[in-house]
């Protein structure tokens, strides 16, 4: 930004500021009624009761509860003058609003923190609140939606203040253990107390964008560690890349989210019985063609099958460790009116892509997300979709570093006991652990012009013969495709491929047809012939 | 004539004595203190000497070591600008004796003049109206020091109780330049605005009143904006000033470029305050307005020459200074300044230069001119945006939201700032 531009900038903020006009912090510029702004889009700090008036704007209802726990009468601290005076300045008699709300016809717990109150922070009188609105949601059933906004504990209160993080995951685990949904939308600034405790324990973390998360505030970390920090350090983006959220959402959008994510995780699915039957196929293709047309860069990869599925797929991001995997899509949405999770390998279509996707290979923190939406699906009663296409884990520094080996097993001993159905396609290649790491499932099937392998050719060639040219003769002893696989008995079917529209059309009524097949057994059945498929894997 | 002129100043006024001295094909010699070598002055002198080190007391205020770089690089006479000795009687005296030209009043009129508490004394016998003693069982009140300090001596005394500390702080905060500490108490009156009549006279007996400049926008006393011709007081209450004026010039015998202070309270009634026997600050809007220079006025009545101004000078137009100053200290390394019609700059400064912290923070007048106020107001805001500088705060955003009151527009808008 030329410094004129900076000039233009502060020159804005001097004129709003003149004319008493709020202005867009970042450029100046007007701001929207949700305090966004016209022009950058960037998001000013809402507070609380304006968010209610949204809720109702958009014709929902907002009643408020547990008001009572506000004056909390043991308290003694002498922070009283500060309190008064955010109480005239917010019009609030604490810095967290509880309610109830409806909207579009879904009914949830709403906790609502307020940042220019106290800076947000969690007091004895707060902790007791959000702990009360986990157990009133967990008697009621009802999902809670946290709005989650400010510093940590209200220092002035000492251990007191530290402990109610505690008692609110108390309450929090009896409401997990409910199977109710909790979405966390985390908005600016969220720090310590909240993200430590249950801010980022959402079974969806929504944050808002340019928002900072982060568990130490940024002077702390300058002034306590002395450690430079970058720029963008706790921002949502940031935190995204860690693995910690979800989403980045716009405020506008955030409610219409919040609302789809509650249809998706009301554990209501309804599977049809009369589907039609996907064709199926010989896969009769000589492997140095089939090789050449899962290398071909116009090939169908899996994002593109994610939008031909799904309508209006959520995609939910990171591992909640340490970094979402971009070659690995996770995430939720409707195949033929079947709520579904899916776990979808991405390879790139051009070298860019490439680049930002691993070339499609998987890393451990891919496994580790695939194995949180497994867990998420199986809480909420969701099947499993997976597409496999990767040219196998990834087998480098990053991944070594973060344990490959283990990310990979984890993977396969959690599929097996994921306690909801799982259905497994090739779609592209299936090389080595990358593939098999998610290959664990009550069905397999394999496009025709697909391959299975345990390692890529090139690798089969660089270390058996020396030398990294793919050998034709070696092409027919790696057995990798659809008809190798099949008579094998390793897939279950082998399923006819065509043009994106049709291979959709194939996954969608291959995937319907196995549920309902699955639907024959309950739980305990269908785990227990997960276990003997792949018990008895290699026997025809 | 004069000949070779030593400034011995600083900063903008330095500058701005330079400008007229080479119209008028006078030699300058600018005395600097150790800090200030990488001024504008100094570059643009055609000759520079060192005084002393860079706080005030050793240069600015070192009345030998001025002296003898006087006589060192023989100039017939020196500049004191304002601040600093400008109205320091011993100094004007001292100069004298050496032979040397002080450009101001002569010696014995700074004498009276310096003294407020005596120039009072002076127009309540001739009939002006002054603002009421008080004494210090009357609070609210005001503490004054009687040698001046451009405000810097005002204290508000709210409580009895509270007498004493605001006796001390007023010593204290006259700590530089201005000797003695009598001070006197004035009754507080309810100020309006703050009106300086800017006079020429010369040591033949005529004397010129030029426009007057409504000096009300302040801070802590200090002047921010200043204007003229002066809005929304009544005319004659303006002339009853001017006459008043012209009175105590004549009593004191005054013989140089010179302004006399008003105070107006909200009941429409004028005070006088003091006698500025020097160059103001804001002397260049009165230029502005007039076509006058006044350095020029002050140069050729020093040599002798004749006032052969009108007696009665009027604004052409309608002219606005804002006094742009740092917050901080700082290297200014980017920077641009406003340009165009009727736009006019004083300032010292150039990209990197660096703020010194011992002197008077003022880095830069924008003085923009109109026929018409209210267009002079947008020609100001604009000069505002235009002006550009990192490294150090300054006082930009202040000014802009002043001239961009409701009051200000309509020339009611007041302030003269707490003084705690």
């Amino acid at each position: 930004m030329s410094i004129l531009d900076e000039q233009k900038i502060k020159i804005k903020k001097r004129n709003a500021r003149i004319l008493n006009r709020p202005a867009c912090s970042n450029c100046g510029d007007e701001l929207d009624e949700l305090l966004v702004c016209k022009n950058c889009k960037h998001h000013e700090r809402m507070p609380a009761l304006k968010r209610i008036e949204i809720i109702r704007k958009n014709g929902g209802k907002f009643k408020q509860l547990l008001a009572e726990y506000d004056i909390d009468n043991s308290r003694t601290y002498d922070y009283s003058e500060k309190f008064e005076r955010d109480k005239n300045r917010t019009g609030l008699s604490e810095s967290v609003i509880v309610g109830k709300c409806k909207v579009n016809g879904k009914i949830f717990i709403t906790i609502l923190m307020e940042r220019y109150f106290m800076v947000g922070t969690l007091s004895k009188a707060n902790g007791e609140k959000i702990a009360k609105a986990f157990e009133y949601a967990t008697k009621s059933n009802l999902p809670v939606v946290a709005f989650c906004a400010g510093g940590g504990v209200r220092m002035q209160e000492g251990a007191v203040g530290l402990v109610q993080m505690a008692k609110i995951d108390a309450t929090l685990m009896k409401f997990r253990k409910k199977g109710l949904p909790f979405i966390s939308v985390l908005t600016d600034p969220t720090y310590g107390g909240t993200t430590a405790s249950f801010g980022l324990m959402g079974d969806i973390n929504i944050a808002e964008p340019n928002s900072s998360i982060g568990f130490g505030g940024k002077m702390l970390v300058k002034d306590i560690l002395h450690e430079q920090v970058a720029d963008d350090f706790q921002s949502a983006k940031y935190v995204l890349k860690s693995g910690g959220l979800d989403m980045i959402c716009e405020r506008k959008d955030i409610l219409n989210t919040i609302i789809e994510l509650l249809a998706i995780l009301n554990k209501n699915n309804s599977i049809k019985a009369e589907n039609e039957k996907p064709e199926y196929d010989h896969g009769n293709k000589k492997p140095e063609i089939v090789l050449q047309n899962i290398r071909n860069n116009s090939k169908t990869v899996g994002i593109d099958y994610l939008f031909k599925l799904f309508d209006n797929p959520i995609i939910l991001k990171g591992d909640r460790i340490s970094y979402d995997d971009p070659s690995l899509l996770t995430g939720l949405g409707e195949i033929s009116g079947i709520k579904t999770a899916f776990i979808i390998q991405n390879k790139g279509r051009n070298l860019r892509e490439n680049i930002e996707n691993n070339y499609g290979m998987t890393r451990p923190e891919g496994f580790r997300k695939a194995i949180r939406i497994a867990k998420l699906a199986e809480r909420f009663h969701l099947p499993v979709l997976i597409l496999l296409d990767s040219p196998g884990a990834h087998p480098g520094d990053v991944a070594e570093k973060n344990c490959q080996s283990i990310a990979i097993s984890e993977s396969m001993l959690n599929l097996l006991e994921t306690k909801t159905p799982i259905v497994s396609i090739v779609t592209g290649e299936g090389c080595s652990g990358g593939a098999l790491g998610l290959s664990i499932s009550d069905v397999l099937a394999m496009f025709s012009g697909a391959t299975y392998s345990v390692i890529s050719p090139e690798s089969y060639s660089a270390i058996i013969f020396n030398k990294p040219e793919v050998q034709p003769e070696l092409l027919a002893n790696m057995k990798f495709t659809a008809k190798d696989l099949y008579n094998e008995g390793l897939v279950d079917e082998i399923l006819k491929e065509g043009t994106l529209e049709y291979n959709t059309l194939q996954i969608e009524r291959y995937f319907a047809e196995s549920l309902v097949r699955l639907s024959k057994f309950d739980i305990k059945q269908l785990l227990d012939r997960r276990y003997n498929r792949i018990r008895n894997w290699d026997k025809q | 004539m004069i000949q070779k002129v030593l400034i011995a100043n600083r900063g903008e006024i330095a500058v701005r004595i330079i400008q007229t001295c080479r119209i008028l094909g006078i030699r300058t010699v600018v005395a600097y203190s150790k800090c200030d070598k990488d001024t504008m002055a100094v570059f643009l002198a055609d000759e520079a000497i060192c005084i002393g080190d860079s706080s005030p007391s050793d240069s600015y205020l070192n009345i030998p070591a001025i002296l003898e770089a006087a006589k060192n690089t023989g100039c017939d006479s020196l500049h004191p600008g304002y601040g600093f000795l400008s109205e320091n009687d011993e100094f004007a005296k001292r100069a004298h004796e050496s032979g040397i030209i002080f450009i101001g009043p002569s010696s014995n009129i700074l004498e009276k003049t310096a003294n407020k508490f005596r120039m009072k004394e002076t127009a309540r016998k001739l009939g002006i109206p002054v603002i009421p003693s008080a004494d210090e069982d009357k609070c609210p009140l005001m503490i004054k020091s009687s040698y001046g300090g451009g405000g810097k001596g005002i204290k508000i005394v709210k409580n009895r109780g509270d007498f004493d500390y605001c006796l001390k702080s007023a010593k204290l905060s006259l700590n530089t330049g201005f000797s003695g500490d009598n001070f006197f108490l004035e009754q507080i009156i309810d100020l309006y605005k703050h009106i300086d009549i800017q006079f020429v006279a010369d040591k033949f007996g005529k004397i010129s009143i030029l426009p007057a400049r409504d000096c009300s926008v302040q801070s802590h006393y200090q002047k921010v904006i200043e204007e003229t011709p002066v809005s929304n007081i009544p005319k004659e209450l303006l002339e009853k000033m001017e006459q008043d004026a012209v009175k105590l010039i004549k009593e004191v015998g005054f013989d140089n470029v010179g302004t006399i202070e008003f105070l107006v309270d909200k009941q429409m009634n004028y005070y006088f305050l003091e006698i500025n026997s020097r160059l103001q600050v804001e002397h260049t809007v009165t230029e502005e307005v007039t076509g006058i220079d006044l350095v020029e006025q002050q140069i050729r009545i020093a040599s002798g020459q004749k006032n052969r101004l009108p007696m009665k000078v009027s604004a052409k137009k309608c002219a606005i200074e804002c006094r742009l100053s740092a917050k901080d200290n700082g290297e200014l390394n980017i920077f641009s300044l406003p340009t165009g019609k009727d736009v006019r700059i004083d300032t010292y400064i150039y990209q990197g230069y660096r703020i010194k912290p011992y002197y008077d923070p003022l880095i830069a007048k924008i003085i923009v001119s109109d026929k018409e106020r209210r267009r002079a107001i947008s020609k100001m805001k604009l000069a505002l945006d235009e002006i550009i500088i990192l490294g150090a705060h300054t006082n930009v955003d202040e000014l802009y939201e002043t001239i961009s009151r409701e009051d200000y527009i309509v020339g009611s808008y007041s302030y003269f700032g707490e003084n705690e």
